[in-house]
C-alpha cells in the first residue's frame, strides 16, 4: 500500500520531513525484505521441493542450517535496524519533534521516574 | 493436604526425591505470589493510565524483557522442545517462528505507540470514530481472550499436577481452578507494573536455566554438539526423516499449503495480540517502544537458541519414543531432561528440577494473567468508559477489576467444562482470528489513507466470521483423531489454518469497503501518518484517542 505523506518534488526542497520520511521507509523495506526472503524460502521452496533434506555435514541438513541462519540474520538485522533508526531516522526526528509533548502520556508520566520504571 | 500426601506420585517422571522440593517449592511459588498481591493492592487506583500501563515510564531495557517475557509462554516453553524431540524439523520450524514474529511487531511498534493508543478498540478508532469500530474490538478480544484462556488454564491444571505427581483427572480439575483463582486474583488486584515485574524475574531465570540444561546435556555427549545431533536422529522415531519436513502428525494431505499458511498465519497472529499491544503502549515514546523490542528480539533469539538446543538434547538422551510413551505430545520432555542429565539422588539434580518446576509455574502464571490483563483493560476502555462519560477513575478501576474476575471465570468455567475433550485447537482459533481481524486493520489503519469506517469493519467482521466458519469446518475439530469429535466428519475445509483464506479476505474486503463507501478519507491522513511515524503529539481532533 502506499504511503502518502506529503508529497515531495524532484526539484523541491528536501524537508527534514521528507528526509525522515526516506530514511524510515528506506530502513523497513530493507530489514523487510532480509527477513520475508528466507522466511518465505523456508516455509514455501524448501517443504516443497525437498531441498530440506539434503546433508551438507554430518546429520545436518539444509533445512535446518537454513534455520539457523535466518535466526542468525534476523538478531543481526534487528541490530541493524535499531542501529538505522537510532543514529539516521531518530535524530531527523528532533529538530521536527522537540518541545513538543508524547502522545497518550499525560502531565509527567512521559518522563520516567528514578527506578526507571 | 500434606506433603505426604502429594508426594505419592502416580506418574513419576522426575522421581521422589524431588517430588517433596517441587511441592515446597510450588506453595512457596503460590504464597510468595498472594504476598505479592497484597502488597499492591491499594496502589494506583485512582489513575488507570498507571494501573493499565504503568503511567507509560516503563524503559526500553524493563519493557524489552518483559515483552520477551511475554513470547516465554508455557506452551513455548513445553510445547517446542517436545516437538522438536518428536517431529525433528517441523518442530524445530515452529520455534523459528517464535522469533521471526518479533521482527512484525519491531515494524509495527513505533507507529503503534506513536498512536498513543494502548486498546484494540482505540487502534481502530483511529480511522473509524464512533462506536461500531469499540464494539467489533471487544468482540474481537472476546474471540481471542477466552480461547486462549481456557486453553492455558487447562494447560496450566495439568503441568501442576504432573509436577506435584497426581496425574489423575480430579487433580487436574482442583490444579486447574486453583491456577485459575490465582490468576483472576493477581489480574484484579495487580497491575501492569506488578505483571512486568513478574515478567522480568522471568526471563533471567528461565535462560539461565536453559542454558544450564542445555550445558549439562552436551556434557553427556563429551561437548560435541555434532555428537549430541547424531544421538538425537538415531533415537527419533524416523532416524531418516527426522531432520526433514513430514514428520508433524497434523497435515495428512495438502502439506505444502498447510506449512505456508501455518507458520505464516502464528508470525502475524502472535505479533498483534492485544497484550502485546498494551505492553507496546506502556513504553515512554516510539522509538522506546521499537528500542523494546529491538532487546527483547535479543533474548527471545537466544531463547530460541536455547529451546531448539533442549528439544534435541531431549531425543539425545531420552529418545523421542520414550518422550513420547511418557506424553503424546512431548510436554513433559523438559522436565525429563533436567531429571536426564545429572545422577538420581543428587542434590544438584533436585535443585534444577525444582528450578525447572519454578519456571513452569511462573510461565503459567504470567502468560494466563497478562492475556487476562489485556483483555480486561480493553472491555473495560472500549465498552465501559465509552458508554458512561461522567465516571471516576476509580470506578474505572473497579470496572477493570470486575472484568478481569468475569473473564477468569468464563475462562475457568470453559476450562472445566472441556476437559475430557481435545481443544488445543482453540489457540490456533484465536492466533487465526488475530491474524484475520486485527493485523489487516492494524496495516490498513496504519498505512493506508482511504481505509475508512466500512472498509474496517467490513473487514473485521468477514475476517471473524470466515475464522468461525472454516475452524468448525476443519479436520481440527472433526474427521481426524485428534480433533475435538474424532467420530464425526462433517470437515470439508482441507486445511488446519482458515486464515489461508480469512487474511487474504479480510484485506480484500477492507479494500473494497473503503472504495465503495460515500465516506471521504480524512483529510488529514498526512499528517495523521507523520505524526504515528515521528511522535510528534500533532493529533486532530476525530482521531482523539480518548474519544474517537
Amino acid at each position: 500500500m502506499h504511503s502518502p505523506f506529503t508529497p515531495t518534488s524532484a526539484d523541491g526542497p528536501r524537508t527534514p520531513r521528507h528526509a525522515f520520511r526516506e530514511a524510515l521507509h528506506g530502513t523497513r523495506r530493507t530489514f523487510l525484505a532480509v527477513n520475508a526472503i528466507p522466511l518465505a524460502v523456508s516455509v514455501a521452496l524448501l517443504p516443497a521441493t525437498n531441498l530440506a533434506s539434503v546433508r551438507v555435514a554430518g546429520h545436518l541438513t539444509i533445512g535446518v542450517v537454513w534455520g539457523l541462519l535466518q535466526c542468525v540474520l534476523f538478531v543481526t538485522s534487528t541490530w541493524w535496524y535499531e542501529l538505522r533508526c537510532t543514529r539516521a531516522c531518530d535524530p531527523l526526528d528532533q529538530p521536527v519533534t522537540s518541545g513538543t509533548p508524547q502522545p497518550g502520556n499525560r502531565g509527567t508520566s512521559g518522563g520516567g521516574n528514578r527506578h526507571g520504571w | 493436604m500434606s506433603l505426604a500426601i502429594l508426594s505419592t506420585g502416580a506418574l513419576d517422571s522426575i522421581g521422589s526425591d524431588a517430588r517433596r522440593p517441587v511441592i515446597i517449592a510450588f506453595l512457596l511459588f503460590v504464597s510468595g505470589s498472594l504476598l505479592w498481591l497484597f502488597a499492591l493492592v491499594a496502589a494506583h487506583q485512582d489513575d488507570p493510565d498507571r494501573f493499565y500501563v504503568a503511567g507509560r515510564r516503563l524503559s526500553p531495557t524493563v519493557n524489552g524483557f518483559a515483552m520477551a517475557g511475554e513470547q516465554i509462554s508455557a506452551v513455548a516453553l513445553l510445547a517446542i522442545p517436545g516437538g522438536i524431540a518428536l517431529f525433528g524439523y517441523d518442530g524445530f520450524t515452529v520455534a523459528v517462528d517464535v522469533l521471526l514474529t518479533m521482527g512484525v511487531m519491531l515494524l509495527l511498534a513505533q507507529r503503534t505507540r506513536n498512536t498513543g493508543r494502548y486498546t484494540l478498540g482505540e487502534l481502530f478508532a483511529l480511522r473509524a470514530p464512533g462506536p461500531g469500530p469499540r464494539i467489533a474490538a471487544a468482540l474481537v478480544t472476546l474471540a481471542i481472550t477466552l480461547p486462549v484462556l481456557t486453553v492455558q488454564l487447562r494447560a496450566a491444571g495439568i503441568s501442576v499436577s504432573l509436577l506435584i505427581g497426581m496425574p489423575t483427572d480430579s487433580a487436574q480439575l482442583i490444579c486447574t481452578i486453583l491456577i485459575g483463582f490465582l490468576v483472576a486474583c493477581f489480574a484484579a488486584i495487580g497491575d501492569l507494573r506488578g505483571i512486568t515485574f513478574m515478567q522480568v524475574v522471568k526471563v533471567p531465570l528461565c535462560l539461565i536455566t536453559l542454558a544450564v540444561v542445555t550445558l549439562l546435556a552436551l556434557r553427556r555427549f563429551e561437548w560435541d554438539p555434532g555428537h549430541l545431533l547424531g544421538a538425537a536422529v538415531n533415537r527419533s522415531l524416523a532416524p531418516d526423516k527426522y531432520l526433514s519436513p513430514g514428520l508433524w502428525p497434523y497435515w495428512t494431505s495438502l502439506r505444502p499449503l498447510n506449512s505456508v499458511g501455518e507458520h505464516i498465519i502464528a508470525i502475524l497472529g502472535t505479533a498483534v495480540a492485544p497484550h502485546l499491544l498494551l505492553r507496546i503502549g506502556a513504553s515512554r515514546s516510539g522509538p522506546a517502544a521499537r528500542r523494546s523490542i529491538s532487546i527483547a528480539s535479543a533474548l527471545v533469539g537466544m531463547f530460541t537458541v536455547l529451546l531448539i538446543a533442549t528439544g534435541f538434547a531431549s531425543a539425545a538422551l531420552l529418545g523421542s519414543k520414550n518422550i513420547g510413551a511418557a506424553d503424546g505430545n512431548g510436554q513433559s520432555s523438559l522436565l525429563l531432561l533436567a531429571s536426564g542429565v545429572l545422577d538420581d539422588g543428587s542434590s544438584a539434580r533436585v535443585a534444577l528440577i525444582t528450578t525447572i518446576a519454578c519456571v513452569t509455574f511462573l510461565a503459567v502464571f504470567t502468560a494466563v494473567t497478562s492475556v487476562a490483563f489485556a483483555a480486561a483493560v480493553s472491555l473495560t476502555r472500549d465498552v465501559f468508559a465509552r458508554r458512561l462519560r461522567r465516571h471516576s477513575n476509580t470506578a474505572e478501576v473497579r470496572t477493570l477489576r470486575l472484568a478481569v474476575v468475569l473473564l477468569c471465570t468464563a475462562g475457568l468455567s470453559l476450562s472445566v467444562a472441556t476437559h475430557h475433550y481435545q481443544v488445543e485447537f482453540l489457540v490456533n482459533f484465536a492466533i487465526n482470528v488475530a491474524a484475520s481481524c486485527i493485523f489487516p486493520a492494524l496495516i490498513c489503519s496504519l498505512f493506508w489513507q482511504k481505509f475508512n469506517r466500512r472498509g474496517l469493519l467490513w473487514s473485521v467482521y468477514c475476517g471473524l466470521a470466515l475464522c468461525t466458519l472454516l475452524t468448525v469446518f476443519s479436520p481440527e475439530v472433526s474427521g481426524t483423531t485428534y480433533a475435538l469429535w474424532p467420530d464425526t466428519d462433517f470437515a470439508w475445509y482441507p486445511f488446519h489454518t482458515p486464515g489461508l483464506i480469512s487474511v487474504p479476505a479480510a484485506f480484500l474486503l477492507g479494500w473494497i469497503g473503503s472504495v465503495t463507501s460515500q465516506e471521504a478519507p480524512p483529510s488529514c491522513f498526512p499528517d495523521i501518518e507523520y505524526t504515528m511515524a515521528t511522535d510528534t503529539g500533532e493529533r486532530p481532533a476525530a482521531a482523539s484517542p480518548h474519544y474517537g
